[in-house]
Protein backbone atom coordinates (compact mmCIF):
# COMPACT_ATOMS: atom_id res chain seq x y z
CA UNK A 1 0.00 0.00 0.00
CA UNK A 2 3.19 2.48 0.80
CA UNK A 3 3.69 2.22 -3.06
CA UNK A 4 0.39 3.12 -4.01
CA UNK A 5 -0.08 6.67 -3.30
CA UNK A 6 2.58 8.49 -4.55
CA UNK A 7 2.25 6.57 -8.15
CA UNK A 8 -1.10 7.15 -8.06
CA UNK A 9 -0.52 10.81 -7.58
CA UNK A 10 2.33 11.32 -10.08
CA UNK A 11 0.11 9.16 -12.54
CA UNK A 12 -2.81 11.86 -12.06
CA UNK A 13 -0.34 14.73 -12.56
CA UNK A 14 1.02 13.45 -15.25
CA UNK A 15 -2.17 12.22 -16.77
CA UNK A 16 -3.35 16.12 -16.30
CA UNK A 17 -0.44 17.58 -17.82
CA UNK A 18 -1.31 15.27 -20.68
CA UNK A 19 -4.50 16.38 -20.93
CA UNK A 20 -3.64 20.32 -20.71
CA UNK A 21 -0.99 19.87 -23.58
CA UNK A 22 -3.60 18.25 -25.63
CA UNK A 23 -6.54 21.22 -25.03
CA UNK A 24 -3.60 23.80 -25.93
CA UNK A 25 -2.77 21.50 -29.44
CA UNK A 26 -5.97 22.04 -30.58
CA UNK A 27 -7.07 25.55 -29.58
CA UNK A 28 -4.41 26.19 -32.56
CA UNK A 29 -6.15 24.25 -34.62
CA UNK A 30 -8.76 25.09 -36.82
CA UNK A 31 -11.42 23.28 -38.76
CA UNK A 32 -9.66 24.42 -42.28
CA UNK A 33 -6.27 22.83 -40.92
CA UNK A 34 -7.74 19.54 -41.44
CA UNK A 35 -8.16 18.59 -45.10
CA UNK A 36 -8.30 15.10 -46.45
CA UNK A 37 -8.74 13.78 -49.66
CA UNK A 38 -6.82 16.67 -51.33
CA UNK A 39 -4.69 15.13 -54.27
CA UNK A 40 -5.72 17.65 -57.02
CA UNK A 41 -8.30 16.13 -59.35
CA UNK A 42 -10.47 17.33 -62.23
CA UNK A 43 -14.37 15.82 -62.22
CA UNK A 44 -14.94 13.81 -65.50
CA UNK A 45 -17.93 12.51 -65.27
CA UNK A 46 -21.09 12.16 -62.86
CA UNK A 47 -23.89 9.65 -62.72
CA UNK A 48 -26.51 10.69 -59.98
CA UNK A 49 -24.81 10.82 -56.83
CA UNK A 50 -21.56 9.30 -57.91
CA UNK A 51 -18.79 10.83 -59.89
CA UNK A 52 -15.74 9.55 -61.59
CA UNK A 53 -12.51 11.77 -60.87
CA UNK A 54 -9.08 11.90 -62.34
CA UNK A 55 -6.44 12.78 -60.58
CA UNK A 56 -3.66 15.59 -61.85
CA UNK A 57 -0.50 13.57 -63.73
CA UNK A 58 3.05 14.77 -61.82
CA UNK A 59 5.59 12.72 -63.95
CA UNK A 60 5.85 10.93 -67.15
CA UNK A 61 3.31 7.77 -67.02
CA UNK A 62 4.87 4.78 -66.50
CA UNK A 63 1.71 2.59 -67.39
CA UNK A 64 -0.16 2.95 -70.66
CA UNK A 65 -3.35 1.54 -68.62
CA UNK A 66 -4.79 3.71 -66.64
CA UNK A 67 -6.29 2.26 -63.32
CA UNK A 68 -9.43 3.09 -61.62
CA UNK A 69 -9.85 3.18 -57.78
CA UNK A 70 -13.18 1.38 -56.64
CA UNK A 71 -13.74 2.32 -52.66
CA UNK A 72 -16.54 0.51 -51.42
CA UNK A 73 -19.82 2.64 -50.72
CA UNK A 74 -19.19 1.62 -46.63
CA UNK A 75 -16.63 4.54 -45.72
CA UNK A 76 -15.50 7.42 -47.81
CA UNK A 77 -12.68 7.37 -50.52
CA UNK A 78 -10.49 9.69 -48.56
CA UNK A 79 -8.96 7.14 -46.85
CA UNK A 80 -6.87 6.31 -49.51
CA UNK A 81 -5.63 10.04 -49.89
CA UNK A 82 -6.29 11.10 -45.93
CA UNK A 83 -2.59 13.12 -45.63
CA UNK A 84 -0.59 14.07 -47.96
CA UNK A 85 2.98 12.20 -46.91
CA UNK A 86 0.45 8.97 -46.46
CA UNK A 87 -1.72 9.05 -49.41
CA UNK A 88 -1.78 5.78 -51.64
CA UNK A 89 -2.94 7.98 -54.80
CA UNK A 90 -0.49 10.31 -54.10
CA UNK A 91 1.98 7.45 -54.26
CA UNK A 92 0.72 6.12 -57.28
CA UNK A 93 0.79 9.08 -58.92
CA UNK A 94 4.49 9.66 -58.48
CA UNK A 95 5.28 6.27 -60.14
CA UNK A 96 3.75 7.56 -63.26
CA UNK A 97 0.35 5.87 -62.80
CA UNK A 98 -2.86 7.51 -64.59
CA UNK A 99 -5.68 7.61 -61.62
CA UNK A 100 -8.87 7.65 -61.97
CA UNK A 101 -11.40 7.00 -58.78
CA UNK A 102 -15.23 6.64 -58.39
CA UNK A 103 -17.05 8.74 -55.11
CA UNK A 104 -19.83 6.93 -54.73
CA UNK A 105 -21.21 10.55 -52.94
CA UNK A 106 -23.60 10.52 -50.25
CA UNK A 107 -27.03 8.81 -50.91
CA UNK A 108 -29.77 9.28 -49.01
CA UNK A 109 -33.60 7.55 -47.91
CA UNK A 110 -34.35 8.49 -51.97
CA UNK A 111 -31.88 5.74 -53.41
CA UNK A 112 -32.96 2.99 -50.86
CA UNK A 113 -33.82 1.46 -53.96
CA UNK A 114 -30.85 1.09 -55.87
CA UNK A 115 -29.10 -1.85 -56.04
CA UNK A 116 -26.07 -3.93 -56.19
CA UNK A 117 -26.24 -4.23 -59.54
CA UNK A 118 -26.34 -0.65 -60.59
CA UNK A 119 -23.02 -0.49 -58.66
CA UNK A 120 -21.42 -3.10 -61.07
CA UNK A 121 -23.19 -2.27 -64.60
CA UNK A 122 -24.62 0.98 -64.50
CA UNK A 123 -21.79 3.44 -62.64
CA UNK A 124 -18.66 1.42 -62.51
CA UNK A 125 -19.74 -0.35 -66.26
CA UNK A 126 -20.33 3.15 -67.33
CA UNK A 127 -16.98 4.91 -66.29
CA UNK A 128 -14.88 2.23 -67.42
CA UNK A 129 -16.37 3.40 -70.49
CA UNK A 130 -15.74 6.38 -70.19
CA UNK A 131 -12.24 6.17 -69.35
CA UNK A 132 -11.41 4.07 -72.12
CA UNK A 133 -12.97 6.44 -74.78
CA UNK A 134 -11.48 8.88 -72.57
CA UNK A 135 -7.62 7.71 -73.04
CA UNK A 136 -8.65 5.63 -76.11
CA UNK A 137 -7.43 2.32 -74.36
CA UNK A 138 -9.69 -0.79 -74.82
CA UNK A 139 -9.05 -1.33 -71.46
CA UNK A 140 -8.29 -0.56 -67.61
CA UNK A 141 -6.55 -1.94 -64.42
CA UNK A 142 -8.89 -1.91 -61.81
CA UNK A 143 -8.07 -1.70 -58.01
CA UNK A 144 -10.80 -2.38 -55.68
CA UNK A 145 -10.88 -1.81 -51.96
CA UNK A 146 -13.20 -3.64 -49.11
CA UNK A 147 -16.71 -3.57 -50.48
CA UNK A 148 -15.32 -1.84 -54.08
CA UNK A 149 -13.88 -4.87 -54.39
CA UNK A 150 -16.33 -6.92 -54.94
CA UNK A 151 -17.83 -4.65 -57.21
CA UNK A 152 -14.33 -4.61 -59.13
CA UNK A 153 -14.30 -8.66 -59.16
CA UNK A 154 -17.88 -9.11 -59.87
CA UNK A 155 -17.37 -6.53 -63.12
CA UNK A 156 -14.02 -7.86 -64.26
CA UNK A 157 -15.50 -11.82 -64.01
CA UNK A 158 -18.29 -10.34 -66.20
CA UNK A 159 -16.63 -8.43 -68.60
CA UNK A 160 -12.66 -10.06 -68.83
CA UNK A 161 -12.06 -7.95 -71.60
CA UNK A 162 -12.42 -4.76 -70.44
CA UNK A 163 -10.11 -5.19 -67.12
CA UNK A 164 -6.28 -5.67 -67.76
CA UNK A 165 -4.97 -6.09 -64.61
CA UNK A 166 -7.05 -6.93 -61.46
CA UNK A 167 -5.83 -5.72 -57.55
CA UNK A 168 -8.15 -6.16 -54.76
CA UNK A 169 -6.98 -5.07 -51.18
CA UNK A 170 -8.75 -6.21 -48.22
CA UNK A 171 -11.99 -7.65 -49.97
CA UNK A 172 -14.34 -10.52 -48.84
CA UNK A 173 -14.60 -13.18 -51.03
CA UNK A 174 -15.17 -16.26 -48.80
CA UNK A 175 -17.48 -14.68 -46.51
CA UNK A 176 -17.52 -17.98 -44.38
CA UNK A 177 -14.19 -18.40 -44.35
CA UNK A 178 -13.72 -16.95 -40.87
CA UNK A 179 -15.51 -20.29 -39.30
CA UNK A 180 -13.05 -22.54 -40.27
CA UNK A 181 -10.38 -20.55 -37.71
CA UNK A 182 -11.07 -18.31 -35.23
CA UNK A 183 -8.52 -16.26 -34.51
CA UNK A 184 -8.56 -13.24 -31.89
CA UNK A 185 -10.54 -10.36 -32.68
CA UNK A 186 -11.92 -11.36 -36.31
CA UNK A 187 -14.84 -11.82 -38.12
CA UNK A 188 -17.23 -9.95 -35.51
CA UNK A 189 -19.36 -8.47 -38.86
CA UNK A 190 -19.79 -12.27 -39.93
CA UNK A 191 -21.11 -13.75 -36.80
CA UNK A 192 -23.44 -11.23 -36.45
CA UNK A 193 -24.63 -11.17 -40.03
CA UNK A 194 -24.85 -15.16 -39.43
CA UNK A 195 -27.01 -14.93 -36.28
CA UNK A 196 -29.79 -13.13 -37.94
CA UNK A 197 -32.22 -14.42 -40.40
CA UNK A 198 -32.39 -13.47 -44.15
CA UNK A 199 -36.05 -12.45 -43.05
CA UNK A 200 -35.20 -10.23 -39.80
CA UNK A 201 -31.72 -8.59 -41.67
CA UNK A 202 -34.06 -7.54 -44.91
CA UNK A 203 -36.54 -6.21 -42.02
CA UNK A 204 -34.00 -4.77 -40.10
CA UNK A 205 -33.04 -2.39 -43.29
CA UNK A 206 -36.31 -2.25 -44.37
CA UNK A 207 -37.29 -0.58 -40.87
CA UNK A 208 -34.32 2.51 -41.73
CA UNK A 209 -35.12 2.36 -45.67
CA UNK A 210 -31.38 2.27 -45.66
CA UNK A 211 -28.23 1.25 -43.68
CA UNK A 212 -27.76 4.41 -41.76
CA UNK A 213 -23.99 5.55 -41.70
CA UNK A 214 -24.19 6.14 -38.14
CA UNK A 215 -25.65 2.46 -37.23
CA UNK A 216 -22.66 0.99 -39.39
CA UNK A 217 -20.28 2.76 -37.34
CA UNK A 218 -22.21 1.43 -34.11
CA UNK A 219 -21.63 -1.96 -35.62
CA UNK A 220 -17.73 -1.17 -36.33
CA UNK A 221 -17.53 0.45 -32.66
CA UNK A 222 -19.38 -3.36 -31.00
CA UNK A 223 -15.91 -4.87 -32.53
CA UNK A 224 -13.96 -3.32 -29.92
CA UNK A 225 -16.23 -2.35 -26.99
CA UNK A 226 -13.19 -1.46 -24.75
CA UNK A 227 -11.40 0.42 -27.28
CA UNK A 228 -14.61 2.85 -28.38
CA UNK A 229 -15.45 3.16 -24.37
CA UNK A 230 -11.96 4.50 -23.51
CA UNK A 231 -11.23 6.04 -26.78
CA UNK A 232 -12.70 9.71 -26.13
CA UNK A 233 -11.72 10.09 -22.35
CA UNK A 234 -8.99 7.89 -21.13
CA UNK A 235 -7.52 7.28 -24.14
CA UNK A 236 -7.58 10.97 -25.72
CA UNK A 237 -5.04 12.85 -23.88
CA UNK A 238 -2.74 10.25 -25.46
CA UNK A 239 -4.07 11.05 -29.13
CA UNK A 240 -3.91 15.36 -28.27
CA UNK A 241 -0.84 15.50 -27.06
CA UNK A 242 1.52 14.64 -29.61
CA UNK A 243 3.06 16.88 -31.87
CA UNK A 244 1.06 19.11 -34.17
CA UNK A 245 1.80 16.95 -37.06
CA UNK A 246 0.38 14.01 -34.94
CA UNK A 247 -2.65 15.89 -33.71
CA UNK A 248 -3.36 16.66 -36.99
CA UNK A 249 -3.28 13.06 -38.09
CA UNK A 250 -5.50 12.13 -35.13
CA UNK A 251 -7.91 15.08 -36.34
CA UNK A 252 -7.62 13.73 -40.16
CA UNK A 253 -9.04 10.34 -38.93
CA UNK A 254 -11.96 11.55 -36.88
CA UNK A 255 -13.01 13.25 -40.29
CA UNK A 256 -12.68 10.69 -42.26
CA UNK A 257 -14.96 8.35 -39.11
CA UNK A 258 -17.17 11.13 -39.21
CA UNK A 259 -18.08 10.93 -42.35
CA UNK A 260 -19.69 7.81 -42.98
CA UNK A 261 -22.14 7.61 -45.92
CA UNK A 262 -25.37 5.68 -45.61
CA UNK A 263 -25.37 2.60 -47.87
CA UNK A 264 -29.22 2.42 -49.83
CA UNK A 265 -31.11 -0.59 -48.83
CA UNK A 266 -31.47 -2.64 -51.51
CA UNK A 267 -27.90 -3.02 -52.19
CA UNK A 268 -27.52 -3.37 -48.62
CA UNK A 269 -29.59 -6.51 -48.49
CA UNK A 270 -27.95 -8.13 -51.32
CA UNK A 271 -24.41 -6.89 -49.66
CA UNK A 272 -25.68 -8.66 -45.80
CA UNK A 273 -27.94 -11.57 -46.83
CA UNK A 274 -26.68 -12.76 -50.55
CA UNK A 275 -23.20 -12.21 -49.79
CA UNK A 276 -22.11 -12.46 -46.35
CA UNK A 277 -24.94 -14.66 -45.02
CA UNK A 278 -25.28 -16.52 -47.86
CA UNK A 279 -21.65 -16.80 -49.66
CA UNK A 280 -23.39 -17.01 -52.97
CA UNK A 281 -20.42 -15.51 -55.13
CA UNK A 282 -18.34 -18.81 -53.89
CA UNK A 283 -21.63 -20.97 -53.93
CA UNK A 284 -21.88 -20.02 -57.68
CA UNK A 285 -24.66 -18.34 -57.39
CA UNK A 286 -24.50 -14.80 -57.22
CA UNK A 287 -26.10 -13.06 -60.11
CA UNK A 288 -25.54 -9.43 -61.50
CA UNK A 289 -28.51 -8.29 -63.93
CA UNK A 290 -29.36 -12.01 -64.18
CA UNK A 291 -25.73 -12.97 -64.98
CA UNK A 292 -24.49 -15.52 -62.92
CA UNK A 293 -20.92 -14.06 -61.57
CA UNK A 294 -18.47 -16.82 -62.35
CA UNK A 295 -14.90 -16.26 -60.65
CA UNK A 296 -12.90 -18.81 -62.71
CA UNK A 297 -13.36 -16.04 -65.52
CA UNK A 298 -10.61 -13.72 -63.68
CA UNK A 299 -8.33 -14.83 -66.19
CA UNK A 300 -6.14 -11.56 -66.26
CA UNK A 301 -3.41 -10.71 -63.59
CA UNK A 302 -4.72 -10.57 -60.15
CA UNK A 303 -3.09 -8.77 -57.25
CA UNK A 304 -4.84 -10.05 -53.68
CA UNK A 305 -3.75 -7.54 -50.63
CA UNK A 306 -4.66 -8.42 -47.14
CA UNK A 307 -3.83 -7.39 -43.83
CA UNK A 308 -3.08 -9.91 -40.88
CA UNK A 309 -5.02 -7.93 -38.56
CA UNK A 310 -8.25 -6.74 -40.58
CA UNK A 311 -10.91 -7.22 -37.43
CA UNK A 312 -13.25 -5.84 -40.19
CA UNK A 313 -12.18 -8.41 -42.96
CA UNK A 314 -10.74 -11.48 -41.66
CA UNK A 315 -7.51 -12.30 -43.61
CA UNK A 316 -8.95 -15.55 -44.86
CA UNK A 317 -12.00 -15.09 -46.29
CA UNK A 318 -9.98 -12.60 -49.36
CA UNK A 319 -6.92 -15.04 -49.68
CA UNK A 320 -9.96 -17.53 -50.56
CA UNK A 321 -9.99 -15.84 -53.80
CA UNK A 322 -6.80 -17.97 -55.03
CA UNK A 323 -8.95 -20.78 -55.16
CA UNK A 324 -11.32 -19.65 -57.15
CA UNK A 325 -9.59 -17.49 -59.87
CA UNK A 326 -8.92 -18.97 -63.27
CA UNK A 327 -5.72 -17.23 -63.65
CA UNK A 328 -2.19 -18.50 -63.69
CA UNK A 329 -0.76 -15.04 -62.97
CA UNK A 330 -1.85 -14.08 -59.38
CA UNK A 331 -0.12 -12.51 -56.45
CA UNK A 332 -0.44 -11.62 -52.78
CA UNK A 333 0.58 -9.14 -50.47
CA UNK A 334 0.19 -9.89 -46.35
CA UNK A 335 0.59 -6.46 -44.35
CA UNK A 336 1.21 -6.85 -40.81
CA UNK A 337 -1.41 -4.61 -40.05
CA UNK A 338 -5.61 -3.65 -39.40
CA UNK A 339 -8.15 -2.98 -41.90
CA UNK A 340 -7.52 0.87 -41.89
CA UNK A 341 -3.72 0.01 -41.21
CA UNK A 342 -3.67 -1.14 -44.61
CA UNK A 343 -3.86 2.74 -46.13
CA UNK A 344 -3.01 5.07 -43.00
CA UNK A 345 -0.56 2.93 -41.46
CA UNK A 346 2.83 5.26 -43.06
CA UNK A 347 5.18 1.58 -43.52
CA UNK A 348 1.70 -0.46 -44.49
CA UNK A 349 1.12 2.24 -46.81
CA UNK A 350 4.22 2.88 -48.93
CA UNK A 351 4.53 -0.98 -49.31
CA UNK A 352 0.98 -1.47 -50.80
CA UNK A 353 1.69 1.86 -52.94
CA UNK A 354 4.95 0.34 -54.27
CA UNK A 355 4.26 -3.51 -54.49
CA UNK A 356 1.03 -2.08 -56.84
CA UNK A 357 2.76 0.26 -58.75
CA UNK A 358 5.26 -2.22 -59.69
CA UNK A 359 2.80 -4.72 -59.94
CA UNK A 360 1.11 -2.54 -62.96
CA UNK A 361 4.14 -1.21 -64.76
CA UNK A 362 5.33 -4.71 -65.09
CA UNK A 363 2.11 -5.66 -66.38
CA UNK B 1 -30.61 -18.58 -13.52
CA UNK B 2 -27.93 -18.13 -10.41
CA UNK B 3 -28.09 -16.04 -7.88
CA UNK B 4 -25.96 -13.73 -9.57
CA UNK B 5 -27.90 -13.18 -12.52
CA UNK B 6 -30.97 -12.58 -10.77
CA UNK B 7 -29.01 -9.81 -8.94
CA UNK B 8 -27.96 -8.42 -12.27
CA UNK B 9 -31.25 -9.19 -13.70
CA UNK B 10 -32.95 -7.24 -10.56
CA UNK B 11 -30.75 -4.09 -10.64
CA UNK B 12 -31.19 -3.45 -14.74
CA UNK B 13 -35.14 -4.01 -14.43
CA UNK B 14 -35.17 -1.29 -11.68
CA UNK B 15 -35.55 2.44 -12.79
CA UNK B 16 -37.20 3.99 -15.39
CA UNK B 17 -39.09 0.46 -16.61
CA UNK B 18 -42.42 3.00 -17.05
CA UNK B 19 -43.32 0.91 -20.53
CA UNK B 20 -43.71 -2.57 -18.23
CA UNK B 21 -45.76 -0.41 -15.68
CA UNK B 22 -48.44 0.76 -17.70
CA UNK B 23 -48.89 -2.19 -19.91
CA UNK B 24 -49.43 -3.92 -16.30
CA UNK B 25 -51.68 -1.24 -15.52
CA UNK B 26 -53.40 -1.42 -18.20
CA UNK B 27 -53.74 -4.65 -17.84
CA UNK B 28 -55.35 -4.74 -13.79
CA UNK B 29 -57.55 -2.29 -14.96
CA UNK B 30 -59.21 -4.10 -18.03
CA UNK B 31 -58.77 -7.92 -16.23
CA UNK B 32 -60.54 -6.50 -13.27
CA UNK B 33 -64.40 -6.57 -13.88
CA UNK B 34 -64.97 -4.70 -10.06
CA UNK B 35 -62.96 -1.38 -11.50
CA UNK B 36 -65.34 -0.69 -14.15
CA UNK B 37 -69.09 0.35 -13.84
CA UNK B 38 -71.38 -2.40 -12.82
CA UNK B 39 -73.20 -1.89 -16.56
CA UNK B 40 -70.78 -4.15 -18.22
CA UNK B 41 -70.96 -7.68 -17.08
CA UNK B 42 -68.16 -9.07 -19.43
CA UNK B 43 -65.14 -7.36 -19.89
CA UNK B 44 -62.72 -8.43 -22.19
CA UNK B 45 -59.32 -9.19 -21.65
CA UNK B 46 -56.13 -7.69 -22.55
CA UNK B 47 -55.32 -10.19 -25.03
CA UNK B 48 -58.85 -10.31 -26.51
CA UNK B 49 -58.74 -6.95 -27.09
CA UNK B 50 -55.78 -7.22 -29.09
CA UNK B 51 -57.53 -9.72 -31.18
CA UNK B 52 -60.62 -7.60 -32.34
CA UNK B 53 -61.02 -5.66 -35.52
CA UNK B 54 -58.97 -2.99 -36.11
CA UNK B 55 -59.88 -0.90 -39.02
CA UNK B 56 -58.86 2.68 -39.58
CA UNK B 57 -61.77 4.15 -38.27
CA UNK B 58 -62.46 1.33 -34.92
CA UNK B 59 -59.42 1.35 -32.89
CA UNK B 60 -56.91 1.46 -35.51
CA UNK B 61 -55.09 4.07 -33.93
CA UNK B 62 -54.99 2.58 -30.48
CA UNK B 63 -53.89 -0.87 -31.82
CA UNK B 64 -51.43 0.88 -33.02
CA UNK B 65 -50.68 3.14 -29.75
CA UNK B 66 -50.68 -0.43 -27.84
CA UNK B 67 -48.30 -1.84 -30.29
CA UNK B 68 -46.44 0.81 -29.45
CA UNK B 69 -46.24 0.43 -25.74
CA UNK B 70 -45.62 -3.09 -26.34
CA UNK B 71 -42.59 -2.50 -28.81
CA UNK B 72 -41.54 0.08 -26.47
CA UNK B 73 -41.34 -2.68 -23.23
CA UNK B 74 -39.93 -5.27 -25.43
CA UNK B 75 -36.76 -3.46 -26.83
CA UNK B 76 -36.16 -1.81 -22.79
CA UNK B 77 -36.45 -5.50 -21.64
CA UNK B 78 -33.77 -6.99 -24.60
CA UNK B 79 -31.86 -4.16 -24.14
CA UNK B 80 -31.85 -4.98 -20.09
CA UNK B 81 -30.77 -8.73 -20.96
CA UNK B 82 -28.12 -7.50 -23.08
CA UNK B 83 -26.83 -5.03 -21.19
CA UNK B 84 -27.33 -7.23 -18.05
CA UNK B 85 -24.83 -9.73 -19.63
CA UNK B 86 -22.46 -7.50 -20.69
CA UNK B 87 -21.99 -6.03 -17.19
CA UNK B 88 -22.02 -9.56 -15.85
CA UNK B 89 -18.64 -10.52 -18.00
CA UNK B 90 -17.41 -7.37 -17.07
CA UNK B 91 -17.85 -7.79 -13.72
CA UNK B 92 -16.26 -11.76 -14.11
CA UNK B 93 -13.97 -10.76 -16.12
CA UNK B 94 -12.88 -7.81 -13.97
CA UNK B 95 -12.84 -10.50 -10.29
CA UNK B 96 -10.60 -12.23 -12.57
CA UNK B 97 -8.06 -9.85 -12.96
CA UNK B 98 -8.02 -8.66 -9.34
CA UNK B 99 -7.00 -12.11 -8.79
CA UNK B 100 -4.23 -11.72 -10.64
CA UNK B 101 -2.79 -8.37 -10.29
CA UNK B 102 -3.87 -7.63 -6.05
CA UNK B 103 -5.48 -4.93 -4.97
CA UNK B 104 -2.58 -2.12 -4.90
CA UNK B 105 -1.53 -2.23 -7.95
CA UNK B 106 -3.94 0.56 -10.02
CA UNK B 107 -1.22 2.97 -11.47
CA UNK B 108 -1.41 4.33 -14.69
CA UNK B 109 0.06 0.72 -16.18
CA UNK B 110 -2.13 -1.51 -14.65
CA UNK B 111 -5.04 0.10 -15.54
CA UNK B 112 -4.68 -0.34 -19.29
CA UNK B 113 -3.17 -3.63 -18.23
CA UNK B 114 -7.09 -4.20 -17.10
CA UNK B 115 -8.27 -2.60 -20.43
CA UNK B 116 -6.86 -4.99 -22.67
CA UNK B 117 -7.42 -7.61 -20.58
CA UNK B 118 -11.54 -6.72 -20.51
CA UNK B 119 -10.66 -6.14 -24.66
CA UNK B 120 -10.15 -9.83 -24.76
CA UNK B 121 -12.62 -10.83 -22.31
CA UNK B 122 -15.18 -9.43 -24.14
CA UNK B 123 -13.85 -10.78 -27.58
CA UNK B 124 -14.15 -14.29 -26.10
CA UNK B 125 -17.71 -13.53 -24.31
CA UNK B 126 -19.36 -12.27 -27.71
CA UNK B 127 -18.46 -14.93 -29.35
CA UNK B 128 -20.90 -16.80 -26.73
CA UNK B 129 -24.51 -18.29 -27.36
CA UNK B 130 -25.74 -16.34 -24.40
CA UNK B 131 -24.67 -13.16 -26.19
CA UNK B 132 -25.50 -14.07 -29.84
CA UNK B 133 -28.97 -14.92 -28.18
CA UNK B 134 -29.24 -11.79 -26.24
CA UNK B 135 -27.85 -9.60 -29.36
CA UNK B 136 -30.37 -11.25 -31.55
CA UNK B 137 -32.97 -10.22 -29.44
CA UNK B 138 -32.11 -6.31 -28.72
CA UNK B 139 -32.33 -6.55 -33.04
CA UNK B 140 -35.26 -7.85 -33.68
CA UNK B 141 -36.97 -5.70 -30.43
CA UNK B 142 -35.59 -2.67 -32.03
CA UNK B 143 -36.26 -3.55 -35.49
CA UNK B 144 -40.29 -3.74 -34.54
CA UNK B 145 -39.93 -0.94 -32.13
CA UNK B 146 -39.03 1.31 -35.38
CA UNK B 147 -41.94 -0.41 -37.22
CA UNK B 148 -44.50 0.80 -34.79
CA UNK B 149 -42.83 4.63 -34.09
CA UNK B 150 -43.39 4.92 -37.96
CA UNK B 151 -46.59 3.41 -37.94
CA UNK B 152 -48.04 5.84 -35.67
CA UNK B 153 -46.04 8.66 -36.54
CA UNK B 154 -48.07 8.27 -39.68
CA UNK B 155 -51.28 8.46 -38.30
CA UNK B 156 -50.18 11.93 -37.16
CA UNK B 157 -48.66 12.81 -40.50
CA UNK B 158 -52.12 11.71 -42.69
CA UNK B 159 -54.61 13.34 -39.48
CA UNK B 160 -52.07 17.25 -40.83
CA UNK B 161 -51.88 16.37 -44.58
CA UNK B 162 -48.73 15.90 -44.39
CA UNK B 163 -46.70 12.97 -47.03
CA UNK B 164 -46.20 9.94 -45.32
CA UNK B 165 -42.68 7.87 -45.51
CA UNK B 166 -43.95 4.76 -47.21
CA UNK B 167 -45.41 7.54 -49.90
CA UNK B 168 -42.16 9.01 -50.23
CA UNK B 169 -41.05 5.57 -51.11
CA UNK B 170 -43.43 5.21 -53.30
CA UNK B 171 -42.29 8.00 -55.20
CA UNK B 172 -38.35 7.74 -55.10
CA UNK B 173 -39.63 4.09 -56.11
CA UNK B 174 -41.24 5.58 -59.46
CA UNK B 175 -38.24 8.06 -60.21
CA UNK B 176 -35.63 4.88 -59.38
CA UNK B 177 -37.63 2.86 -62.03
CA UNK B 178 -37.60 5.58 -64.61
CA UNK B 179 -34.75 6.36 -64.40
CA UNK B 180 -33.45 2.91 -64.58
CA UNK B 181 -35.92 2.70 -67.83
CA UNK B 182 -34.28 5.90 -69.32
CA UNK B 183 -30.59 4.62 -68.72
CA UNK B 184 -31.36 1.61 -70.32
CA UNK B 185 -32.87 3.77 -73.55
CA UNK B 186 -29.65 5.78 -73.69
CA UNK B 187 -27.27 2.91 -73.51
CA UNK B 188 -29.40 0.98 -76.39
CA UNK B 189 -29.24 4.67 -78.31
CA UNK B 190 -25.44 4.59 -77.36
CA UNK B 191 -25.33 1.27 -78.87
CA UNK B 192 -26.58 2.19 -82.28
CA UNK B 193 -25.12 5.91 -82.55
CA UNK B 194 -22.12 5.70 -80.75
CA UNK B 195 -23.47 8.02 -78.37
CA UNK B 196 -22.15 8.30 -75.06
CA UNK B 197 -24.91 7.89 -71.96
CA UNK B 198 -23.50 10.47 -69.26
CA UNK B 199 -23.14 14.18 -69.25
CA UNK B 200 -18.97 14.22 -70.13
CA UNK B 201 -17.56 17.34 -68.72
CA UNK B 202 -14.07 19.14 -69.63
CA UNK B 203 -12.64 21.03 -66.81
Amino acid sequence: MSDFQPSLIEDSFNYWKKFQRGISALSGISDDDITIGSTPKRIVARNDKTTLYHYKPRVARSSETPLLIVYGQIGRYTMIDLQPDRSVVSNLLDKGIDVYLIDWGSPNRSDRWIQFDDYIEDYLAGYIDIICEESKKPNVSLFGICEGGVFSACYAALHPKRVRNLSLAVTPIDFHADKKKYVEGQGYLNRWVRNLSARALNNLIDSYGHMPGDVIGMLFQEMTPVKTLTKYNWDLPDNISGNHEQVLNFLRMEKWLSDRPHHPGEAAKTWLVDLYKNNQLVEKKFKVDGNLVDLGALDMPILNIFSSFDHIIPPSTSKALSLFVGTKDYSELELNVGHIGTFVSKKANLLLSETLSEWLIKR
Amino acid sequence: MSSKDNEFKKFFDQGSDFFNMFENQMKTFFGNPSLLSEGLSEIPSMESLASMPHLDNLFGIDKKVKDFVKASSALHSANTDLQGLISKSWYEAFQRFSAVTGDNTWYEKSFDEWLEYAHRSTDEFQRTDEFMNAQREVIHASTTFRNCYTDLVEVYQEKNNMPTRREIDDLSRSVYDLKRELKKLKKELKLSKTQPPYEVRDE
